[in-house]
C-alpha cells in the first residue's frame, strides 16, 4: 500500500524545480513540467487553428500562447534560481522565452505586425536550439540516450523556426500553422524523452 | 474540413493524449522496468514523463471538450480562419466598436 508522508510531500515539492540528474540524487527533474507545459499549449494551437472563429468568441484564449511563453520563462527563472549548475544556461532561455512571449503578445494585441513577431521569433528559436541541443546536453553527445534527447530537442526547436520561415515566405495557411503546433506538442514530447532517459530516473 | 470532423479532432485531441500516456505507463511499468512497480515514489508519480503525459491530455480534454460542442453547432462562417489582419485582439475591438454604432 502507498503511504504518503505530508514531511516528504513538502520535500519533494520544494525541489521541484531542481532539474536532477547526476549530480543531484534524488531531485525531481524539471524537463518533464515543460515538455507536459508545452505538450498543453501545442494542443491548444492545432485547436485554435481548428475552431477558427469559435476559439475567438473568449479574447483571453487568443493571448494563452504567449502567456504559456511568459509563464515558461519564468519558471525557468526559477530553475536558474534554484540549480546550482548551468545558471547562465536556464537564465538565457529564460529570457529568449520572455522575449518571444512579449512580442507573440504585442502581435495578438495588434501592437506590431506579423513580421515583427516573426523576426524575433525565428531567431529565438534557432538561439533556443542551441542553447538545449549541443550546449545543454549533459554527458557524451552522441553516444548516451541523455545527449541524444537533448539533441532532438534542438532540432525541433530547428524545425519551428523553420516552420515559421515558411509562413513568412508561403504565408499563413491552415496546414503551416497546425503544422506549427503540432511542432510545439512534438517539442513537449522531447522534453518528456529528455526526463525519460535522463540519468536518474 | 468539414465541421463534423473538425468537432471530433478536437474534442478527441485530449482523449488521444491520456491513450498515448496510459499506453506509455504499461509499456514502461509492464514490458520496461517491471521491478519498478514495487518501489513507486510519490516523486515519480508527480514527475513520471507517462503520467504528465496523462495529466496534459486531462488539461486539453478539459478546455476542448466543450469546444468541441461549440464548433459541431457553429455556422460554417464562424469556422473561417482570421486573415492576418483580423487575427489581433485591437482588429476584434475595433470591428465590435464598428458593430455597435451600426
Amino acid at each position: 500500500m502507498l503511504s504518503i508522508d505530508p514531511a516528504a510531500v513538502a520535500e519533494a515539492l520544494a525541489r521541484l524545480p531542481l532539474h536532477g540528474g547526476e549530480g543531484t540524487d534524488g531531485a525531481v527533474q524539471g524537463h518533464g513540467f515543460f515538455g507536459a507545459g508545452f505538450l498543453f499549449i501545442g494542443s491548444l494551437l492545432i485547436v485554435e487553428t481548428l475552431a477558427g472563429g469559435v476559439w475567438r468568441r473568449h479574447r483571453l484564449r487568443a493571448m494563452l500562447w504567449p502567456g504559456a511563453l511568459i509563464a515558461a520563462s519564468l519558471g525557468m527563472l526559477i530553475v536558474s534560481y534554484v540549480q546550482p549548475t548551468e545558471k547562465t544556461l536556464h537564465l538565457s532561455l529564460a529570457i529568449i522565452l520572455l522575449i518571444g512571449g512579449y512580442f507573440e503578445a504585442r502581435y495578438r494585441l495588434g501592437q506590431v505586425p506579423r513580421s515583427t513577431a516573426d523576426m524575433v521569433a525565428i531567431p529565438a528559436l534557432v538561439l533556443a536550439g542551441i542553447v538545449i541541443g549541443p550546449v545543454h546536453a549533459n554527458g557524451p553527445m552522441m553516444s548516451s540516450a541523455d545527449g541524444q534527447m537533448h539533441l532532438l530537442v534542438g532540432l525541433v526547436a530547428f524545425a519551428l523556426a523553420g516552420i515559421r520561415l515558411s509562413q513568412v515566405r508561403l504565408g499563413r495557411t491552415l496546414a503551416l500553422d497546425a503544422t506549427f503546433g503540432a511542432g510545439v506538442m512534438m517539442l513537449g514530447l522531447s522534453l518528456l524523452l529528455v526526463q525519460q532517459f535522463h540519468a536518474g530516473h | 474540413m468539414p465541421t463534423p470532423v473538425r468537432a471530433l479532432i478536437i474534442g478527441m485531441l485530449g482523449p488521444a493524449l491520456q491513450a498515448a500516456g496510459v499506453a506509455w505507463d504499461l509499456l514502461e511499468h509492464g514490458v520496461f522496468a517491471r521491478s519498478e512497480i514495487g518501489h513507486l515514489t510519490f516523486e515519480h508519480i508527480i514527475s513520471g514523463p507517462a503520467h504528465l503525459l496523462m495529466a496534459s491530455g486531462f488539461a486539453v480534454s478539459v478546455v476542448c471538450i466543450p469546444l468541441a460542442l461549440q464548433v459541431a453547432t457553429a455556422r460554417p462562417g464562424e469556422l473561417e480562419r482570421p486573415t492576418e489582419d483580423e487575427a489581433t485582439i485591437s482588429h476584434e475591438s475595433a470591428f465590435g466598436a464598428a458593430e455597435a454604432a451600426e
